[in-house]
């Protein structure tokens, strides 16, 4: 009896790890984000993939679990996580995933994302900034190492400064807000949320809001070498998941409605509306890797080497993966919609 | 026992304490090819050994190190100066011991790094914040062992120098302090160290030097050998100054013999 209960144990195993193997699909999908710096909720596209459950949708039927993970610690925790091989799919700002690549991450860039991510300077109302040039001399708080610290660098060079013009303080978050507040530094790059200028502590300097999408911010989606190369219908069907995310966002008709997904990571809805008065909604969530995306890409591959960021550059067209987006955007007849 | 027995257990000492380094250093450096840990984490020891010559050779390791070690040494002699007074002070003054002795034993309670926020809203980013909060670490040994040792100077002293007639300075700086000394240098061991370890908690925030800036920037510029550099540097810079100070105490109290383990 025992003998049987073994073999049929046995038997049942290896048939399991045999119809896996056959259905070619994990069992979970460990996704990973930046995390807002108020409530547990991604932003931009994330967002709306959370909020509408298109990743569990998609996996539904076939009882692919998703495990998504959102960050405080922005960029670099999730280039330490994808490190750890913790993460499958990642999504995350321009720099940090450069900064991850140059640094050995065996990723691939499967898909744009939130191109037009605005960064908003303030200055405490004493310092005597009104532009961009009066930020010479001043003492500035960035996280370094996000994409805020790369369109800072962008912003002061299209006033013919660099970062040794101005004094750099690496804070992030509330320690920056409280920084500015007290007077310790002099201004913040940051988001759109700034309770500080609502509250009479600190004044608008300059934001992106009107300048070419190339200054802006933008985020990537990555999907990890090893997870590509075992499941790649499955990574076809996670940039699917995004690419109805970025659709619906494209549609003026939903701003209402994004509006309402954007509040859910604490930003309020006030600096949002401000955030995106004007702002050609299809441009800034067009996910397409396109020739602007690419160059756009070598640029700070290029900046992050010249700042001494990383160490080494990469080829950025090795690390673009177009096949995926192209075969999802087929699919769901979008392949024309951002041309 | 013979000298040459005791000799060849030293040695047998010597080589046991080397034995588990050298097997954590062959397991650290086989843990990336046996897929135990990406490398990417944990930056195997040669790699590691590259990275520290090229931050000797440019410069940028000592530059790190001296900021470092100004924050300690400053924020240790703010830090266990105080620490020594209000010790002295509450060990002699029985009044003074109920009235600040429950205080500081509450505020104690207040873990160190949560003063860091509130240091820099009162103090702003500069260097001022990292020397309070690397003084806050090491006031604390340094006040708790002074005011022990004192309370823990024998009667018999205070009886000698009531025959002596010292009073005031010279009964503290003959009786009081020599006989407090061992306790209040075990402060000064406990508070040197503690200010080493605190320059990092201290370089976390709003820092453009330091060993622990190096390695907050090695972390957000995904560069984990300096983020571990700098861990190799603390530890050793940290066992250099404790094995100073060993030496110091060893000939300050000679006399002194205590129990070291083993069985006789």
């Amino acid at each position: 009896m025992k003998k049987w209960i073994r073999f049929l144990t046995i038997a049942g195993l290896v048939s399991m790890t045999v119809a896996a193997q056959a259905a070619n699909k994990p069992a979970v999908i460990r996704v990973g984000a930046v995390g807002s710096s108020g409530k547990p909720f991604a932003g931009g596209i994330n967002g709306i993939v959370q909020d509408q459950g298109l990743l569990q949708q998609e996996f539904k039927n076939d009882g692919i679990q998703i495990q998504l993970t959102l960050y405080k610690g922005a960029g670099p925790a999730v280039n330490e996580a994808l490190a750890a091989g913790k993460l499958d799919i990642a999504s995350i700002g321009d720099l940090p995933c450069v900064i991850g690549r140059a640094g050995g991450l065996k990723t691939r860039y499967i898909l744009g994302r939130d191109n037009g991510v605005n960064s908003y300077i303030i200055a405490a109302p004493q310092a005597n900034i009104h532009s961009l040039r009066d930020l010479k001399g001043k003492r500035i708080s960035v996280s370094k190492g996000t994409k805020t610290h790369l369109t800072l660098n962008r912003l002061l060079a299209q006033v013919g400064l660099t970062e040794r013009d101005v004094k750099l303080v690496n804070l992030s978050g509330a320690d920056a807000s409280a920084a500015l507040a007290t007077g310790s530094v002099d201004a913040i790059i940051g988001g759109a949320d700034r309770p500080l200028v609502q509250q009479g502590l600190a004044v608008d300097v300059y934001d992106t809001r009107k300048d070419p999408i190339q200054n802006k911010g933008r985020g990537a989606l990555l999907v990890t070498e090893e997870f590509a190369k075992k499941y790649p219908d499955i990574v076809k069907r996670v940039v699917k998941a995004h690419i109805r995310a970025a659709y619906w966002a494209s549609q003026e008709k939903n701003k209402e409605a994004l509006y309402a997904v954007e509040t859910k990571t604490g930003s309020s809805r006030q600096s949002l509306v401000v955030d995106l008065a004007g702002q050609n909604l299809k441009e800034k969530y067009n996910p397409t890797l396109n020739a602007s995306s690419v160059a756009s890409f070598k640029d700070i591959v290029d900046f992050a080497f010249r700042s001494k960021l990383i160490r080494q550059k990469f080829d950025v067209d090795q690390w673009f993966d177009k096949s995926y987006s192209e075969v999802a955007l087929k699919e769901l007849g979008l392949e024309n919609y951002w041309k | 026992m013979s000298k040459s027995f005791i000799k060849h257990f030293q040695w047998k000492d010597k080589l046991l304490a080397l034995i588990v380094p050298l097997l954590l250093l062959i397991l650290w450096q086989s843990a990336g090819p046996l897929q135990l840990v990406s490398e990417l984490i944990l930056t195997p020891p040669l790699t590691l050994f590259h990275t520290l010559a090229d931050l000797v050779g440019s410069g940028e390791l000592t530059d790190n190190i001296i900021v470092s070690l100004q924050r300690v040494v400053i924020g240790f002699l703010v830090g266990a100066s105080s620490g020594f007074i209000l010790g002295i002070v509450m060990g002699l003054s029985p009044f003074l011991k109920r009235t600040l002795l429950p205080l500081v034993k509450s505020v104690q309670q207040v873990p160190e790094y949560a003063w860091m926020p509130l240091l820099i809203i009162l103090f702003s980013v500069g260097e001022l914040p990292k020397i309070i909060f690397i003084a806050i670490g090491a006031f604390y040994p340094m006040v708790f062992n002074t005011f022990q040792g004192i309370s823990g100077v024998p009667k018999n002293y205070h009886e000698l120098a009531n025959v002596y007639n010292y009073k005031n300075y010279r009964y503290l700086t003959k009786v009081i302090i020599p006989g407090a000394l061992p306790s209040i240098f075990t402060g000064i061991r406990l508070s040197l160290g503690l200010s080493w370890m605190f320059v990092v908690g201290a370089e976390l925030f709003g820092c453009d030097s330091g060993i622990g800036y190096m390695m907050i920037w090695g972390r957000q510029m995904f560069q984990i050998d300096l983020v571990m550099s700098g861990l190799v540097v603390i530890g050793a810079i940290g066992f250099v100054l404790n094995f100073i100070l060993e030496i110091i105490e060893k000939r300050l109290f000679s006399w002194r013999r205590s129990f070291e383990g083993g069985i006789a």
